[in-house]
């Protein structure tokens, strides 16, 4: 059995094949392609990361966290890019602030809990409604400022998909067979019930985490369809905030291949 | 749970949990097929924790 308490470690541990299926945000797999030299491919969507910026209860504005200290999973990838848009947007450049590595998002609302110095960072449900109830401020919604975005959702080695085409396309099939029960408002009170024992939450947490993510226009994605468009920005951000591509990025297609999907779409409907 | 996925699939989730992150296991009926998934906890899971637990009423297979 394997652990990732971080993106870092999931990366390597699908590159080393400690597992054949990731799922978290997609940024990730081209982190794993580009940094890591590593043939990963993005084979489903999910949602647009659903996160909002948090600071301490403290601080008022964007440009207050001038100085301060904002902490992220991995410092390169995914979400830390996302906040370190927002901040750019608000004035601050890379300097501004210091980041610091804490982990995935359970681990950053825990550090925000402990440690008041630690100033800001980007959380999504249900530790986003755990953070708004405890105290900590909501700057935003991340998407509202900085556009469509394809946050989580799963990624494979290449290689791993071709050999295990229809292994694949039956995993598809389930994962959208779920959400579709957990969206059908006929379930809602069991997919509740399902994420409060799964999340180990409250039940009020759970809710309003299952009435966010079942937001038509901002929740998850009919069925974990892949946001071409979100996913555009997605590296337009990664070229704006990390370079690379000498800041201009490809074209989107070398990382998605939906055709898995699509025959398990086929295969659903 | 009777199979309720087209080809498979009852599933079976393993869940572990350790230092913050979840490992998921999924695997396929009858030995059908095992997969090893990786995840971080949150609420993008719903439609695999939904996959082990819907209820597969005939019109939801």
């Amino acid at each position: 059995m394997e652990f990732t308490p971080n993106s870092q470690a999931q990366r390597e541990g699908l590159a080393a094949g400690r597992f054949e299926i990731a799922h978290a945000a997609v940024d990730n797999a081209i982190a794993m392609v580009e940094v890591a030299k590593a043939d990963a491919v993005i084979i489903l969507g999910g949602d647009n990361s659903l996160n909002n910026l948090y600071v301490q209860p403290e601080i008022a504005s964007i440009p207050e966290l001038r100085g301060k200290t904002v902490i992220v999973d991995a410092p390169n990838t995914a979400y830390a890019l996302q906040l370190y848009k927002i901040l750019k947007l608000n004035g601050l450049q890379k300097g501004d602030y210091t980041v610091k590595v804490v982990g995935g998002t359970n681990l950053r609302l825990e550090g925000m809990r402990k440690e008041k110095a630690y100033a800001a960072t980007m959380l999504n449900p249900p530790f986003s409604v755990l953070a708004e109830k405890e105290g900590l401020r909501n700057m935003g919604s991340a998407v509202q400022m900085i556009g469509p975005y394809q946050g989580p959702g799963a990624f494979v080695i290449r290689a791993w998909a071709q050999a295990h085409p229809e292994v694949l396309v039956r995993y598809i099939q389930g994962f959208v067979e779920g959400l579709r029960w957990a969206m059908d408002p006929a379930n809602k009170d069991r997919a509740v019930a399902l994420l409060a024992d799964r999340l180990k939450v409250a039940p009020d947490v759970a809710l309003k985490s299952y009435e966010m993510a079942a937001d038509p226009a901002r929740g998850f994605a009919k069925d974990a369809r892949f946001d071409v468009e979100g996913f555009k920005n997605t590296l337009k951000l990664r070229a704006e905030i990390e370079g690379q591509w000498g800041g201009t990025p490809p074209p989107p297609d070398k990382y998605f291949d939906l055709s898995y999907y699509d025959r398990a779409m086929a295969g659903l409907n | 749970m009777r199979p309720c996925l087209p080809g498979l699939m009852a599933v079976l989730v393993m869940v572990m949990w350790a230092l913050g992150g979840w490992g998921l296991a999924l695997a396929g009926e009858a030995g059908m097929a095992t997969v090893r998934v990786n995840v971080f906890p949150g609420i993008s899971n719903l439609g695999l924790y939904a996959a082990r637990h819907r209820d597969c009423s005939p019109s939801g297979g």
